[in-house]
């Protein structure tokens, strides 16, 4: 403060002996007035009002001593003069009003855009979906920015126990002071710390962090001043919160509603699979039902042959079941993550074939061609899950062809990867399926009874396990064409013995 | 329904499931088989002390001790062809079967005929006789003092690896031998995952013995456990 009036006593002194010798040539003592009155502006302009009144009366006084005749006395010599003075010193009391008032306006004017901005750099920060942590993160360093302070914020776990936000560097142990009156806002819900009339002791501010269901932590700035915040600041301060807790709201809503529709999924999935399993396991249950109660009333006298409707229809019901309930089996344990690769070297040639030996049933009668290269690399993958989804990929194709049409598997080589097709001479996949073939329980519109809908998603659940890529197409000829892509990998060739 | 034994075989069930008991029961008896039951593994072991059966049908699902267990106990004394009956039918779970003693696995639900094509094996070829000078399957003859191959009366050359691993193949005839079994036994391999020299030497052997090696019929894959030489006529 008294700088300031130091200034203002200093600038006119400095006015007054610069323009005192020259008097003369400004135009007496009214043109010596009006230097004296720029003066007075100047230091309005750049203080505060007392300075500036001081300044105000100092030239006055200065002007009528050494500048109004008769000069070196206070004496008034005629009524206009004494006007002059009046209104001299009015005049310079008002310029230096309104300078100071422009002045303190341009303050206001630009804390409040300073406001404005830290404002709209944190509403920016907290308006993508980041999650709890971040948003806090983001938080503590935009207000870090807009107070020129330390911010830390302080999350209460479950018991109520307060712990700095994980990835602040900060070390976790607060001091008893600090944690005391962060504790304290947390409970009371009501800022304490420094400059505050609870826990004034601590070093730094606490405010609480608040959402929709309550306190969730508190947030602590370590101001550099020394003053107490002004209410510029404090009104920043609620807006800040203000932000944040809006912010809070925003992520919690976002999480409540992803799990409703996380959980809206599920149950439909759960509803398809309890509509499409239970019509599929319903359907030979009843078969084999009656085909017991059946053979039960089998009249002895008659043929063995005759009974034979009655076993074929017994051993069809059984190989759907066992099928139907191999696939929920190992879709389910494909979807628990309990499918684990084991990536081992595959004759490519054994592994064709032994698919080709697994389905003998469901292509007999059927022209199988093969195709396989003589030198086809070694490949690492699970024998076991790609045979699987081989053995799936023909049984597909079994089932959507008409009986006696070819079926075709190949394999060759290509730009680094192994291709496995099986293609057939059916009436196709329609295009609009094409993309939801792989889909669990899909079932196109032309699809045979018997099926679940899972066999394709199996194929390329397994597939995709071992890293591979399965797709599904129509051959140019007509029919379906699948194809498994497996990267290739450098495995070093064995080294072989000759002949002895 | 004819009886095909020549000889009464017994064969022990070793099954807590009754249904599945008595399905087996009427099964065998109806080839012609002696059967003997056991409900629980101890139960199981015992009655194998009592009767001596050619062969054992174990399930691993047993009410008072794992399978696995009941294998290792009866492998103490018995050399009788033990097949595991399981629902279990993840790879390494038959890997360890197979390891632990076990001669075969067959996987809940199956066919009766494969049960019995497997027992058809058991019976011809005793469990005493270890493999006869000249061991022939299918068109396959293998002279194991005059260590020559013939396939269909021609003679085969074989590299010294090639013929080790037929030579395994025929003392364990009908029998799956996982990868770990034969990369120990040939290649002295101590870490199993590395079945590259296996795949490879195996597509030789299936190149030179098989008629189709595309389409083996001798030396069968069993999809990641191992390989197998099948008995036939």
């Amino acid at each position: 403060m008294w700088p300031e009036y130091l200034v203002a006593v200093a600038v006119v002194a400095f006015i007054t002996l610069a323009t005192f010798p020259f008097a003369a040539y400004v135009g007496g003592s009214h043109g010596a007035a009006l230097i004296l009155l720029l003066g007075v502006v100047v230091v309005g302009y750049f203080l505060r009002r007392g300075p500036t009144l001081l300044a105000a009366a100092l030239s006055a006084l200065v002007w009528d001593f050494f500048l109004l005749p008769p000069v070196y006395a206070f004496r008034i010599s005629n009524v206009g003069d004494a006007l002059l003075l009046g209104m001299y010193f009015t005049v310079a009391i008002i310029i230096g009003q309104l300078t100071t008032r422009i002045r303190a306006q341009q303050e206001i004017e630009r804390l409040r855009q300073e406001r404005a901005t830290a404002l709209y750099l944190l509403t920016l920060e907290l308006s993508e979906d980041v999650g709890l942590e971040r948003i806090l993160h983001r938080a503590a360093r935009q207000m870090e920015r807009a107070f020129g302070a330390r911010v830390s914020v302080l999350i209460a776990d479950s018991n109520g126990a307060l712990r700095p936000l994980p990835g602040e560097n900060q070390s976790p142990v607060l001091a008893l002071d600090e944690y005391a009156a962060a504790a304290w806002v947390l409970k009371k819900n009501q800022r304490a710390g420094r400059f505050t009339l609870n826990h004034p002791n601590a070093e730094a501010l606490y405010a609480p962090l608040v959402t929709s269901s309550g306190s969730i932590g508190v947030v602590g700035l370590r101001l550099a001043q020394s003053f107490p915040p002004t209410s510029h600041q404090l009104s920043l301060l609620d807006a800040f919160l203000q932000q944040i807790t809006l912010a809070l709201d925003r992520n919690q809503l976002r999480q409540i509603s992803e799990t409703a529709r996380l959980l809206a999924e599920s149950e439909r999935l759960s509803k398809t699979l309890l509509d499409s399993v239970s019509h599929e396991i319903q359907t030979p249950i009843a078969v084999i039902q009656s085909a017991v109660s059946n053979l039960a009333h089998v009249d002895p006298t008659e043929p063995w042959e005759s009974h034979q409707a009655i076993v074929s229809a017994l051993e069809h019901a059984t190989a759907r079941l066992n099928r139907l309930v191999g696939n929920v089996l190992e879709m389910t344990r494909l979807e628990s993550g309990h499918v684990k690769p084991r990536l081992n070297e595959c004759d490519v040639r054994d592994l064709l074939h032994t698919a080709l030996s697994h389905t003998e049933k469901e292509l007999a009668g059927r022209p199988v061609e093969v195709e396989i290269p003589p030198e086809l690399p070694i490949i690492p993958m699970d024998f076991v899950l790609m045979e699987q989804a081989l053995a799936n990929l023909l049984v597909n194709a079994a089932g959507h062809t008409p009986s006696g049409t070819a079926v075709r598997l190949a394999a060759r080589v290509e730009n680094d990867f192994l291709i496995i097709q099986v293609a057939d001479r059916g009436p196709g996949i329609p295009p609009e399926s094409l993309s939801r073939v792989f889909e669990k329980f899909y079932r196109g519109p032309s699809a045979p009874t018997g099926g679940s809908g899972l066999g394709l998603s199996l194929v390329k659940g397994f597939v995709e396990a071992q890293g591979g890529q399965v797709t599904a197409g129509n051959r140019p000829e007509g029919g379906a064409v699948f194809t498994i892509r497996m990267p290739l990998a450098n495995i070093p060739p064995v080294v072989v013995e000759t002949l002895s | 329904m004819s009886k095909t034994a020549e000889k009464e075989l017994t064969v022990l069930v070793i099954e807590d499931e009754i249904h599945m008991r008595r399905m087996l029961r009427v099964c065998l008896e109806r080839n012609g088989y002696r059967v003997a039951e056991a409900a629980t593994g101890e139960d199981g072991i015992s009655q194998a002390l009592a009767c001596q059966p050619d062969v054992v049908l174990l399930d691993l699902g047993l009410p008072d001790m794992d399978g696995l267990k009941v294998l290792g106990r009866l492998r103490e004394w018995s050399q009788a062809p033990i097949f595991v009956i399981s629902v279990r039918g993840r790879e390494e779970e038959k890997i360890t079967a197979l390891d632990n003693g076990a001669n075969d696995y067959l996987v809940k639900p199956f066919g009766t005929g494969e049960l019995l094509a497997r027992l058809r094996v058991v019976q011809r070829y005793p469990r005493s006789a270890s493999p006869p000078a000249v061991f022939k399957t299918g068109g396959l003859e293998v002279d194991l003092t005059g260590r020559t191959v013939k396939l269909n009366g021609r003679l085969v050359k074989l590299t010294a690896t090639e013929y080790s691993l037929l030579v395994l193949f025929v003392h364990h005839a009908g029998k799956v031998l996982t990868h770990g079994h034969l990369l120990r036994e040939i290649w002295g391999a101590s870490d199993v995952s590395k079945t590259g020299p296996l795949r490879v030497y195996m597509g030789y052997l299936r190149e030179k013995l098989e008629t189709n090696p595309a389409k083996p019929q001798l030396l069968v894959t069993e999809a990641g456990v191992g390989y197998r030489l099948v008995l036939r006529d």
